[in-house]
This record gives structure tokens, C-alpha cells and sequence, in this order.
């Protein structure tokens, strides 16, 4: 059982082109076999195929998980309808929310929290921890959120009655279904409708390919370049140097930003080729001024998810500022736990919550910043953030910490530095501050020789380099 | 315009991917489809994975040497010499799990009617689930006998570099060239020595800087079974040589301390008794050879010994010394946890130390 990734041979050569072509294929043939505008199931083969090939992207990770993903569709699908039914007919629909959104967060607990519940639990109470036996379901985060939006909105009679195959798609739509962008049902559904992106539009086929392409060179050349000299430094047995601490940091905070964004940059180049415009993620975070800003550039559609449905229902800054602070700070725990369940997570949610609070209180002192000096206070918070998020405990963020203040000395880099990690870290600096990021330059690029040279050779190094040999470093013995 | 975009844009990379995938081929720097001729073969220790099964599918040779590090420094030739006739291949890969020795000698089996299998047997190889590999993700297209899977390694920027160092005759990278002694590594300017084995060692915790799991006989055995005996069981007509190594009386010492004594010592003699029953099979035991994991200088660690020591148990098990059957193990096995419980550590660091 492999898990199918964007960075794969299959997925690259056969089941993205097979997926595509087969999509316009069947809404050319749906077109023809339309008889008229009321038969509408000929004009949801493209869709039923996309619903089919998600389904199996999904499977090529583990078959036995297809099943929770058809029940949380199934189940979100049937109790969203029967509140946007009941809401039209002025009927109270919290119970059904409140059921619908429990059952949601059951499974996310289930396979997600429970083995940390019990661990702690068990921390707590100096008890033998219970152990439950599961794996986690690749993309439950994403697929439960987008889900509970869709019923919260259900409830507060913002959303549509659902098409059965519509839905479905909004919910697995393989580019999203992994890792996001979080898609919001208002976004995606009239999109999903619309015949006119049954048919193959070759300027979104050409700009899709190109941020496609783009998205893999991130993904492939740089973050995973980046990545054995961060495994090194996250699992050195011995605490690092200050040199060391600083090197793996930054490789770190260029590796998570040139994967998660070049994931995404290839999700949304998929999407366009087949007419779909998935929300943009990713908008040059690195280049921003305060932490606010950051958020509102970094993995943006979980920020809109955490505002629009955590933050806001809150009371977000409506019941002054001692609330808004505790609004933020609880919206930004949660956001952490989000992200895994581990302290770690939880301590990184609850620094970036009190670092946009005293953010807040920073801009009520009116004090402006040199913009250089709020840059670089901004990247170094954003930096140091991230230790806590990459570090597999707490313990081993503190050593971290320990060395990038100083605690052990000054002295430089002294472990071994992983060919290419320097070139890829400069690199990659000065691309995350480009003013033009690669969602720019697909959308507003001529389509000339410069970039389908640069397409054809990022895409074919990209290829060459998804199933590069691992070098076997077992020399120490 | 988008069209046009589109058609040079994928031609141009087709285009690259081709050349790419024609290069590795034509090249085949890990030897997968042939023993090159136009230039000396290397042998990449650090992609021994990749290039063991192409070297056990192409190399002619008809007796193979299958085992972890242990055996690494164990030449073909002096191993015929020892037995007096045939052709050795020295099919080791360093860190080999059960599982991994297990895919190579498949190859190794199946490409070749093998007269001799050394098999070196280690403890840790068996720990884990059956299928745990040593070392990161083991590349099974390479393993198996359909060549339209390999895309992997044809369309790889990695295979290419390495493509290219041989046409360009650069010499990039580590790796030997004589298919003698392809892994051979006691060269290297690490030196043997008993301060050596001692060095940054904690005598508390001896695992500790080698990370050893804790095994388990279930979990032995269930490997044993999944990996080793069937291939005994399936080739009749090779004769399966297999080979308990002279550990140093150190290792001994940490698995009494961790508790992995008595599983060690019981899956070797259920090993034994369960093998035996094969007339394909011969086990020679070297761990209770006191003249030599006594003796510190003639290690780098704690496990590893000397290329002496190694040139000595070839020509010890070619001559059938050191056997060991139903009727002695259990004697053996004795003489193994006596050495372990009378053994003095602190001594033996102490005297190390200072040598």
C-alpha cells in the first residue's frame, strides 16, 4: 500500500493525465448526450469521473479507509439536507447541527486525539495509558472541516440544498483531499455546476500545467533538498551548536514554506487545468510585516476557516479587548491541535496567539516600526515558531532553544552540512521574497518561450528527481 | 498562444525525460541490466540497495556471500580459495534486515543455480516485523524480474549524475571497483583496535550508541519463517552455509544487561533444531570463540572484527569447524551464557582504555 503524492511517477505520468483527459472526454460526451437542459445526469459524467478518480487516489493510500471518507460524506450529506430542508421551511435545525458536527468530531477524536487524550490521561493519573490501535486517515483534518462548514452554514441559511454529486466532489476532489487549500461549499459548488467549465479552456490547461510545474520544482528541488539537513538537526542525539541550531532553523522554515505551498501550488495548477479555481493558500507569507499579516498569507484558508468559525463565533473583537485577547489566544490553541496531536502543536497555536496579541497591544502604543525592523522581527518570530512546531516534543524544542540563544556558546556550524544545503537555502531565501510568487507568475506570465522552457525543465527536473535513490548513511555503524 | 504553450512545454519535457531514461540505461551506473564493459564497475556503498540486485542478476558466479556488515570485508577469491573451487559474489548489504537478505538471495537464487549460499545470521536482522528493512525504503523494482517497473531508477536525476561521472570519467563519490571485494570497507582509515571499541562507549548503557531494539522470539521467528526458511526449503540442491559471527565478549555483556539474552541464546537454538531437519544445511557457530571476541584489538566495535578474523572463519568453515548441531547446542548455548555472566566489564573497559 503506497500513499499516492502529487510528487509521484504514477500520479505525474499516468493518473493526473488519464484524470484530466478522461474529464473532458465524458462532459464532451455529456454534452452530446444531453437531449435537453432537464436531463442533467449527462452533464455530471465529467463530475461522476472526478468523484470516481477521487475515490480511488484515496484508496491507493488504503483501501479499507475509503469507507470512513464515503460515511463522513454520506453522513454530513444527508443531515446538511435535512437542515437546509428544515430551515426552509422555518424549522429549528440545532439539534441536527449539533448532531451532525458531533459526529464530525467524534471521528476526529477517534483517529486523531484519543491516543493523546489517554497518554495524558494516563500522565495525570500516573496510570497504565490505554493505547488504541489506529491510523491516522490521511486528510481527515481537511475533510472534516470543510464538512462542518458546510453544515454550520447549512444552519445559519447560508447554503444550498447540495447535488449528491456535487457534494460529493466538493468533499474529495483528489487535488484538495490530502492537505487543502480548505475549500469553502460557496466557493466550489457553483463551480462544479457551471457548464461552462465542462470544456477545455487551453489558456487554464497551459496556466495550470505552469503552477503546476512551479509547485513541484518547490516541493522537489528545494523543500526536500532542505530536508535531511533538518532530519539531522531535529534527531541529533547531542545538543546543537548555536551555529547548527540557526542552520537548521531557517532550512526549516524554508522547507515547510516551499513543500506546503508547492503542494498547494500544484493542487491549484490540477484544479485549473480542469476549470476549477481552488483558493489561492499561499500569498508570499515570508515578505510580511507583523504576524497578523503573515496569517493572513500563510495556509490562508485555514485562517479563514479559524476566523470564520471559531474566531467570529467567539465574539472576536465585538466584547472588547481583554476578549478579543482570549479569543485570539483560544483560536490559535486550536489551530495548533489542529495540526497534530501533540504539545508541541499546542505550544506553537498558543505562541503565535500571544504573539498577535501583543501585537495588538503594540499597535494600540502607536509606535511605528522602520520597515526592515518590523520585517525582521516578524521572519525571526515566524523562525522561532517554528521549532516548536517541527520538534517531536517539548524537551527537544527546549534543547533547540537553548542553542539558538546562546546557552551553550557561540560557536558555528559543526555538524555535517548535506551536499547542496547551503545553494538550495539561499535560494530559496531570495525566492520566498520575490514580490512575484509562483501564483503570480502563472496567472500573469505571457505564455512565451521563457516560460515553457522554464515549465519544460522544472517539470522534467521535478520527474527526475521524485524517486532519486536514498543514500544509505549507515557508515558509523 | 495556450496551445502552443502546451505542446512545447510537454514535447520539451518528454524530450528531457527520454534522454534522461536512454542515458541511465545505456550507462546503467547501479549494473542492473548488465556488467558494464566499457568501463570499471562501481560499486557504490552507499547505494547497495540499488545496485545488489542487478550484481546478483548479472554477475556470473556460483556460490554467493549474503550477510550484513559482518562479511562486507570477505573477498570472493579468498573464499574459493578456501573451499578450493567456484565462484564467489559477495551480495552484502550493510544494516541487512532478514527481509532485505531475504529479496537478494531471491534474486541471487533465481538468476543462478547457486551450488553455496554463506549466510551470515545476526540477531538484530531478525528483530522488528517480518518485513522491516534496514535502511530507508528498499527499491523492490529493482528486485523483481519485470524491467517496465523500473522507471524509478531510468528517470532519475540521481542515476543520472552518476550516468554522467562515468561518461565524463569523473571520479565522484565513494565506491570501489573490483567486483572481488565490492563492499569492502576495513580500509577505510578507521582502524581496528580495543581503545577504539571502548571509545565513547558507556559501559551502563552499551546500547546506547547503537540503538539496538529489543526483539522478541515471536517476532524472530515470525521473520525466520517469512524470509529465510522458505528459500532453504524451495532450493534443494544449494547447500545453505550458515554462519553465527564472533561478536565481542561486549555484546554478549549488553544483551545479559538488557534482558536480550535469553531470547537471543533461545532463538539460535531453535534456529538450529529447526534447520537441521534439512540436508541442504550446514550451521557453524563462532560466537563462544573465546581466542577471539576476547581479544578487543582485533575489533572496530563492539560487533565488527578484523579482516583477519574474517579470513580466518572463511577458512574455519570451509575446513567444517565449529559446527553446530541438535546434539551440541545446547552445550554451546551454555558455554555462550557462562562467558556472558562471568565476563567482567569493568575490567574489560579498564584494560581497554588503556592499551
Amino acid at each position: 500500500m503506497r500513499r499516492v503524492l502529487f510528487n509521484s511517477y504514477e500520479f505525474l505520468l499516468a493518473f493526473l493525465p488519464i484524470v484530466v483527459a478522461g474529464y473532458f472526454l465524458l462532459n464532451g460526451l455529456g454534452l452530446r448526450l444531453r437531449g435537453g437542459d432537464e436531463d442533467r445526469w449527462s452533464d455530471k459524467l465529467g463530475n461522476l469521473w472526478l468523484v470516481a478518480a477521487s475515490y480511488f487516489f484515496y484508496a491507493w493510500w488504503r483501501p479499507e479507509f475509503v469507507g470512513l471518507l464515503v460515511a463522513s460524506t454520506a453522513v454530513n450529506f444527508v443531515v446538511g439536507r435535512a437542515i437546509v430542508h428544515r430551515a426552509v421551511q422555518n424549522r429549528p435545525t440545532t439539534a441536527l447541527l449539533v448532531a451532525g458536527i458531533a459526529f464530525d468530531l467524534l471521528l476526529l477524536a477517534y483517529f486523531k486525539y484519543a491516543n493523546f487524550f489517554f497518554e495524558n490521561e494516563a500522565r495525570l493519573f500516573s496510570a497504565a495509558p490505554i493505547h488504541l490501535d489506529v491510523i491516522l486517515p490521511i486528510g481527515i483534518s481537511f475533510f472534516t472541516f470543510t464538512q462542518i462548514a458546510f453544515l454550520v452554514d447549512a444552519h445559519k441559511r447560508k447554503a444550498r440544498e447540495p447535488d449528491a454529486v456535487n457534494y460529493s466532489l466538493f468533499v474529495t476532489f483528489f487535488p484538495h483531499l490530502l492537505a487543502g487549500p480548505i475549500l469553502h461549499h460557496r466557493e466550489m459548488m457553483p463551480q462544479f455546476a457551471d457548464r461552462a467549465n465542462k470544456s477545455v479552456q487551453w489558456d487554464n490547461v497551459a496556466r495550470g500545467l505552469a503552477l503546476l510545474a512551479l509547485g513541484l520544482g518547490k516541493k522537489v528541488l528545494i523543500a526536500d533538498a532542505l530536508s535531511p539537513q533538518v532530519a539531522d538537526a531535529f534527531s541529533a542525539g547531542a545538543p546543537l551548536t548555536f551555529g547548527d541550531a540557526w542552520l537548521a532553523v531557517l532550512c526549516y522554515t524554508m522547507q515547510i514554506y516551499f513543500d506546503f505551498s508547492g503542494y498547494t501550488d500544484m493542487a491549484l495548477g490540477m484544479a485549473q487545468m480542469m476549470n476549477i479555481r481552488l483558493p489561492v493558500n499561499f500569498d508570499s507569507p515570508y515578505r510580511q510585516r507583523n504576524l497578523q499579516e503573515f496569517w493572513r498569507h500563510w495556509h490562508m484558508t485555514l485562517t479563514r476557516f479559524l476566523r470564520d468559525y471559531v474566531y467570529i463565533p467567539l465574539g472576536g473583537n465585538r466584547r472588547g479587548e481583554a476578549w478579543t485577547a482570549f479569543a485570539i489566544v483560544v483560536t490559535f490553541l486550536l489551530g495548533g491541535l489542529w495540526h497534530g496531536a501533540n504539545w508541541t502543536f499546542v505550544a506553537w497555536g498558543l505562541a503565535n496567539g500571544v504573539g498577535l496579541v501583543l501585537l495588538r497591544l503594540w499597535g494600540r502604543a502607536g509606535i511605528a516600526l522602520p520597515a526592515f525592523a518590523a520585517w525582521a522581527i516578524t521572519f525571526l518570530f515566524v523562525n522561532l515558531a517554528w521549532v516548536l512546531f517541527r520538534a517531536p516534543d517539548l524537551a527537544t524544542a527546549g534543547s533547540f532553544f537553548g542553542s539558538l540563544f546562546g546557552s551553550r556558546g557561540f560557536a558555528g556550524v559543526r555538524m555535517a552540512i548535506v551536499p547542496f544545503t547551503v545553494p538550495t537555502l539561499a535560494i530559496a531565501c531570495v525566492l520566498s521574497m520575490m514580490p512575484r510568487n509562483s501564483n503570480r507568475i502563472a496567472a500573469e506570465a505571457r505564455l512565451g518561450w521563457p516560460l515553457q522552457a522554464a515549465t519544460a525543465l522544472i517539470l522534467a527536473a521535478g520527474i527526475l528527481s521524485v524517486g532519486n535513490p536514498t543514500e544509505f548513511l549507515y557508515f558509523n555503524f | 498562444m495556450a496551445t502552443r504553450f502546451l505542446r512545447n512545454a510537454l514535447l520539451a519535457t518528454a524530450a528531457i525525460l527520454a534522454l534522461a531514461g536512454f542515458v541511465n540505461f545505456e550507462v546503467d551506473p547501479f549494473q542492473q541490466y548488465r556488467v558494464p564493459a566499457n568501463h570499471a564497475p562501481r560499486f557504490y556503498r552507499a547505494f547497495q540497495r540499488y545496485e545488489d540486485p542487478g550484481i546478483a542478476r548479472n554477475y556470473k558466479y556460483d556460490r554467493a556471500i549474503i550477510s550484513s556488515s559482518f562479511m562486507e570485508n570477505v573477498s570472493g577469491s579468498e573464499v574459493d580459495r578456501a573451499f578450493g573451487s567456484g565462484r564467489t559474489m559477495n551480495l552484502c548489504l550493510s544494516a541487512m534486515t532478514a527481509y532485505d537478505g531475504g529479496k537478494v538471495l531471491e534474486v541471487a537464487l533465481e538468476s543462478h543455480a547457486l551450488k553455496q549460499v554463506l549466510y551470515n545470521v545476526d540477531y538484530n536482522a531478525f528483530s522488528g516485523p517480518p518485513d522491516r528493512v534496514g535502511y530507508g525504503k528498499l527499491p523492490l523494482y529493482l528486485y523483481d524480474a519485470r524491467r517496465w517497473n523500473d522507471y524509478p531508477y531510468l528517470l532519475s536525476s540521481g542515476t543520472l549524475g552518476r550516468s554522467i561521472d562515468i561518461l565524463l570519467d569523473r571520479k565522484a563519490g565513494t565506491y570501489r571497483t573490483d567486483p572481488d571485494d565490492p563492499w569492502y570497507w576495513a580500509d577505510d582509515g578507521a582502524g581496528f583496535g580495543a581503545r577504539k571499541v571502548v571509545e565513547g562507549l558507556d559501559p551502563n548503557d552499551i546500547n546506547a550508541r547503537y540503538k539496538q531494539p529489543p526483539r522478541t522470539m515471536e517476532g524472530m521467528w515470525a521473520s525466520y519463517e517469512a524470509n529465510l526458511e522458505p528459500l532453504v526449503r524451495a532450493h534443494p540442491g544449494t547447500e545453505f552455509i550458515f554462519i553465527w559471527p564472533p561478536y565481542s565478549i561486549l555484546v554478549w555483556i549488553d544483551f545479559a544487561r538488557r534482558g536480550q539474552l535469553d531470547v537471543s541464546l533461545d532463538f539460535k537454538r531453535r534456529f538450529v533444531l529447526a534447520l537441521s531437519k534439512y540436508p541442504n544445511v550446514r550451521i557453524h557457530d563462532f560466537q563462544a570463540r573465546t581466542d577471539w571476541i576476547m581479544d578487543l584489538a582485533e575489533y572496530r566495535d563492539i560487533y565488527h572484527y578484523s579482516p583477519a578474523i574474517s579470513s580466518q572463519l572463511v577458512k574455519d568453515v570451509a575446513a567444517g569447524k565449529d559446527l553446530v548441531t541438535p546434539a551440541n547446542v545446547d552445550a554451546r548455548i551454555a558455554e555462550l551464557r557462562t562467558l556472558a555472566a562471568t565476563a567482567d566489564l569493568a575490567k574489560i573497559v579498564a584494560q581497554a582504555r588503556g592499551s
